[in-house]
């Protein structure tokens, strides 16, 4: 899978590398593939609007580990590259999170829109 | 006075790539792997805020994108996908090239990366014009007389044509006007005569006029290629501008970026030919890689969450 | 390079300075020397003078508007108007103008750009920080941000208040977009400078330095950079879509196009909360420094300091909705950022505790750097005990949008973080360009601008408790009083700064000469000379520790102190 060769080249500079086989490389390409049909497979199946939600942001979420662990090279990396990933993806899950919170608790005050702004804007008499 | 070795002042077989402050090539290449990394939370923020309006939009309207998300295609879309995917292999490849100082491979892979970026923006500018022959832009761009003249065109399709393909979208939109959705069958007769300057009706202030009806009159798209993404007048959310601002804003800042991934790609390209890059130095090559994997992971999320549900 | 005896010459430099190329300032000459400098020293003292430009413009501005509220009705302001502007809008302008270059070219790039660029790789005996040529890169987006404000006062100037909230942004308010361009490009500069002092913490720390050895003013400068690279790309797609907004009416924050406006402020609140730890963290930082150096004794509770500058981080981006309480957030969403507003005041706490616990004790020696430590500690007090009103949900009612707020801020904006940049500038003055400054010019300055200072400012606590709505042109008669209070404050803290430009420019051409460590201090940046050599140091010091200094010796020779460890 992983070839850990810590040689050194004829200057003795380090070799920095931890370079991946192709097959490896290629069979993840290949799950995240078959991952693809299966997500958009599934778009096919009517199911309710949050369990669609879910199970598309389930798959979206196993391919990107699939891209960040191997493709990006976490998986052998420090553990604080990950960090920083997982922590900038927690901080955005908190503001989307407060944020519809906090807009669904008002939005039943909002007088809904009747005619499209851009209707009037562009001379198209409402009614 | 010091019993330790000072920052890089051992003057022994410097690689000629290692900056002066750094100890060793091993410390610099992790720092930049480690810079890289932080500034690719920075673009996680930055995209952050567009799928929080995009959550923020579904949720509390949810009839935008019932409606709205049939103007795109998803074979188009399928296909971008599966083009991303191909590159970040290619990307990966490239990296593993020249980390075994494989410089004509990492010429190929890098050169085919490129290409599939090409590929790519090539095929969002069919969807975009696509959407800009329709009319369908953002904001204050959306051509609501564009719209009425495709209605005119002959595109409206008979009454009783019911649109299963697009998950439950028909039944449960509810949104901010509160009432369950009622289908009202509009004879299309009269939308297809409606004047220009007359409102069509799918912009009356009937409660009913909401998502849930658009069905009975709904174009199939995206089930095989090659369709145009119509969206009829009739049933169309006034606000439905700000669907499209969300479409064109998300994917168009994705887009930024992947010209900006490929002008990347095309810098490496120009400067791996003095054969620079091998096992002891690889920096650029690793972290223009780690961007362009970057780019991929947003569209991985992109292209479910605007086109398949 | 360096000639053998500049190693014996850091602790006995003699009066007069060979003239051959010995520092960082003449170690080489022209134009571009500067202009394409990789030196972070010589970057770090480009900022400073960028940021202290910048605060005297800032300072103009407030100074206009302390002046129109000298009395009701208009003051000065019709003096600017014109037939396309009201002298209320010229005061909204001189407001608006007066707040964002203070926040975005002053107080957030301030300590970590001017003294952090300088400081930070020399405290940890680096030659650099991590990335030069990203660190050149952040100083060009700083001026090229600071030229796109510079253009909208030409043009006329930017209103609506530093904060642009919609829907008057989106629609009315004048020059947005130039001003909101040069915000976007100021948040790169400042993205860069934290993932570059991240990663220069990470990997150029020597060996022998582990996490909890460093000096405090690195544990500050970190958290800060942690901020930074979190908080400020949200801002950067918040202007973003303010800029479509107001171009393409997208309909995502204002009204009149389907938008949303307190999703604006959920969206600039989650950047611009964090953005006020960034201004205070460094200066905390600063402030653990001065203290422990100018009583001469190991600071108290180093661990609950370090830990409590990551609390701080971390807490201060959960409580953004603080300012939105009474902007129709939802009560449940109102009731948990005020609970988790009166816990963030506890890291706070902790510091101020262990500053004072520091001093007990200890051999405290009132320099100019002190007693801007000191005052710190006195005016952040109350800065954050105020915060307190306003994070308390039934007195925030009353207290929102009046000068009550305007008063805590200016506490901890300008009586803190300020302040203690100050403090910075004074303590690491002698390091950065190898002269003393006057010293008692410069305690009269601290006197003009502490006592300035809070009788401009606490009065205004009074006045907004009396009901003072902030950023009126106009007011009740029954104000007056104050508000003439407050503008007298103003005009002394103007003399005091007045006084501080010409002491410190006095002291670069004419200043007596400075020893390497004139404050008896033991991080690593006073084992090298004053000023520092283009390589930091001649020889690599001794990594020891850094707050003790029962090593260090004071030598009326030099006028200085000398290290045992390292001579």
């Amino acid at each position: 899978m992983g070839d850990h060769s810590h040689g050194t080249d004829e200057h003795g500079h380090e070799h920095l590398g931890h370079p991946l086989s192709v097959r490896f490389l290629v069979g993840i390409l290949m799950a995240l593939l078959f991952l693809t049909v299966v997500t958009v497979g599934v778009s096919y199946i009517e199911m309710g609007r949050t369990v669609a939600l879910l199970v598309a942001l389930l798959v979206a979420v196993v391919k990107a580990s699939l891209v960040a662990l191997f493709f990006m090279h976490l998986r052998w990396d420090k553990p604080f590259n990950s960090v920083i990933l997982v922590a900038s993806m927690a901080f955005l899950i908190l503001f989307i999170a407060f944020a519809k919170l906090d807009t669904g608790e008002y939005m039943h005050e909002i007088t809904p829109m009747t005619e499209a702004p851009g209707y009037v804007e562009q001379g198209l008499k409402g009614n | 006075m010091s019993e330790h070795e000072s920052h890089g002042d051992g003057h022994h077989a410097h690689h000629p790539h290692q900056a002066h402050h750094w100890d060793s090539m091993r410390q610099q290449f992790e720092a930049g792997k480690l810079g890289m990394w932080l500034f690719l939370a920075t673009e996680v923020l930055l995209f952050g805020g567009l799928f929080c309006a995009y959550f923020i939009y579904r949720a509390n309207y949810p009839e935008l994108y019932e409606y709205g998300h049939h103007a795109l295609d998803k074979v188009w879309g399928a296909i971008n996908t599966v083009v991303l995917l191909v590159s970040s292999l290619t990307m990966a490849l490239a990296v593993r090239a020249s980390q075994v100082g494989n410089r004509k491979q990492l010429q190929a892979m890098l050169a085919i990366t490129f290409l599939c970026g090409c590929g790519f923006m090539g095929i969002k500018a069919v969807e975009y014009k696509a959407k800009i022959d329709h009319g369908y832009l953002p904001g204050k761009l959306f051509n609501y007389a564009k719209t009425i003249e495709h209605e005119h065109e002959g595109h409206a399709h008979d009454g009783d044509h019911h649109d299963d393909h697009h998950g439950d979208g028909v039944a449960h939109a509810e949104g901010v006007f509160g009432a369950p959705a009622v289908s009202v069958v509009a004879p299309l007769e009269q939308t297809a005569q409606a004047q220009p300057a007359a409102p069509p009706s799918g912009l009356s202030a009937s409660a009913s006029r909401v998502a849930g009806d658009h069905a009975e009159h709904g174009h199939e798209d995206g089930d095989h290629g090659g369709h145009d993404g119509y969206l009829p007048v009739d049933g169309r959310p006034p606000n439905i501008h700000i669907f499209f601002s969300i479409y064109f804003m998300m994917t168009g800042l994705h887009g930024i970026h992947v010209l900006i991934g490929m002008a990347v790609i095309a810098w490496l390209l120009v400067v791996c030919r003095d054969g620079r890059f091998g096992p002891s130095y690889f920096t650029p090559v690793e972290i223009g890689g780690l961007y362009w994997h970057l780019v991929d992971l947003i569209w991985i999320f992109l292209f479910p969450l605007l086109y398949l549900i | 390079m360096n000639p053998p005896e500049t190693a014996a010459a850091t602790s006995t430099q003699v009066a007069e300075a060979p003239a051959v190329p010995n520092h960082y300032l003449n170690h080489s000459k022209g134009f571009l020397s500067w202009a394409l400098t990789l030196d972070h020293k010589r970057i770090g003292l480009m900022y400073l003078v960028g940021v202290l430009g910048c605060f005297a413009l800032g300072g103009i501005f407030a100074l206009l508007v302390r002046t129109e509220l000298w009395a009701p009705g208009d003051t000065i302001a019709g003096m600017f108007a014109s037939p396309g502007s009201s002298p209320q809008e010229v005061y909204n302008m001189w407001f608006t103008v007066h707040g964002a270059v203070m926040v975005f070219l002053v107080i957030i790039p301030g300590v970590p750009a001017a003294l952090g660029n300088f400081v930070l790789p020399i405290m940890l005996g680096a030659k650099d920080v991590a990335f030069p040529r990203l660190n050149l890169g952040s100083f060009y987006l700083w001026v090229i941000g600071a030229l796109f404000f510079v253009y909208t006062l030409f043009n006329g100037g930017v209103d609506g208040g530093w904060t642009f909230y919609t829907p008057y942004s989106a629609s009315q308010a004048t020059n947005v977009i130039p001003a909101l361009l040069g915000v976007f490009i100021l948040g790169f500069s400042s993205i860069f400078t934290g993932m570059n002092f991240v990663v220069t913490i990470h990997k150029l720390r020597p060996p022998g330095m582990t996490w909890f050895r460093m000096p405090l003013f690195l544990w500050g400068s970190y958290a800060t950079a942690l901020i930074q690279v979190l908080a400020t790309p949200v801002l950067g797609i918040t202007l973003l879509l303010l800029i479509m907004e107001k171009t393409l009416h997208v309909g995502i924050f204002s009204p009149e196009y389907g938008g949303d406006p307190v999703l604006y402020q959920h969206f600039f609140w989650f950047y611009s909360h964090p953005a006020v730890y960034i201004m205070i963290l460094p200066a905390m930082g600063i402030v653990s420094e001065l203290i422990s150096v100018h009583s001469h004794k190991r600071p108290f509770g180093y661990q609950f300091i370090a830990y409590s500058s990551i609390a701080i981080a971390v807490f201060g981006f959960l409580v953004w909705g603080h300012h939105m309480f009474t902007s129709t957030q939802s009560p449940a969403m109102n009731a948990i950022f005020s609970a988790i507003t009166f816990s963030v005041s506890i890291p706070s706490a902790i510091k101020v505790f262990n500053w004072l616990a520091t001093m007990w004790g200890g051999s405290i020696r009132l320099t100019v750097p002190m007693l801007y430590g000191l005052a710190f500690i006195f005016l952040f007090s109350i800065g954050g005990l105020t915060g307190l009103y306003l994070g308390t949900l039934s007195t925030d009612i009353h207290f929102h949008d009046t000068y009550f707020v305007v008063a805590h801020f200016h506490y901890v904006m300008m009586g803190s973080a300020l302040i203690g940049m100050f403090g910075g500038v004074h303590h690491w003055w002698p390091k950065m360009v190898g002269r003393h400054y006057n010293g008692t010019l410069a305690r009269i300055s601290w006197a003009l601008i502490f006592v300035g200072f809070n009788v401009t400012f606490f009065t205004q606590f009074l006045l907004g408790s009396q009901g003072m709505p902030r950023r009126y042109y106009d007011y009740l008669p029954r104000y007056e009083i104050y508000h003439k209070i407050s503008t007298v404050g103003s005009y002394m803290m103007a003399a005091g700064f007045l006084i501080m430009a010409f002491y410190l420019l006095q002291s670069i051409f004419g200043g007596r000469k400075s020893p390497a460590n004139p404050w008896g201090a033991n991080t690593l940046e006073w084992h090298c000379t004053s000023p520092p050599p283009h390589d930091n140091f001649a020889t690599a010091p001794a990594i020891e520790d850094c707050y003790d200094y029962s090593g260090i010796d004071y030598d009326a020779k030099i006028g200085g102190y000398t290290s045992r460890a390292n001579p």
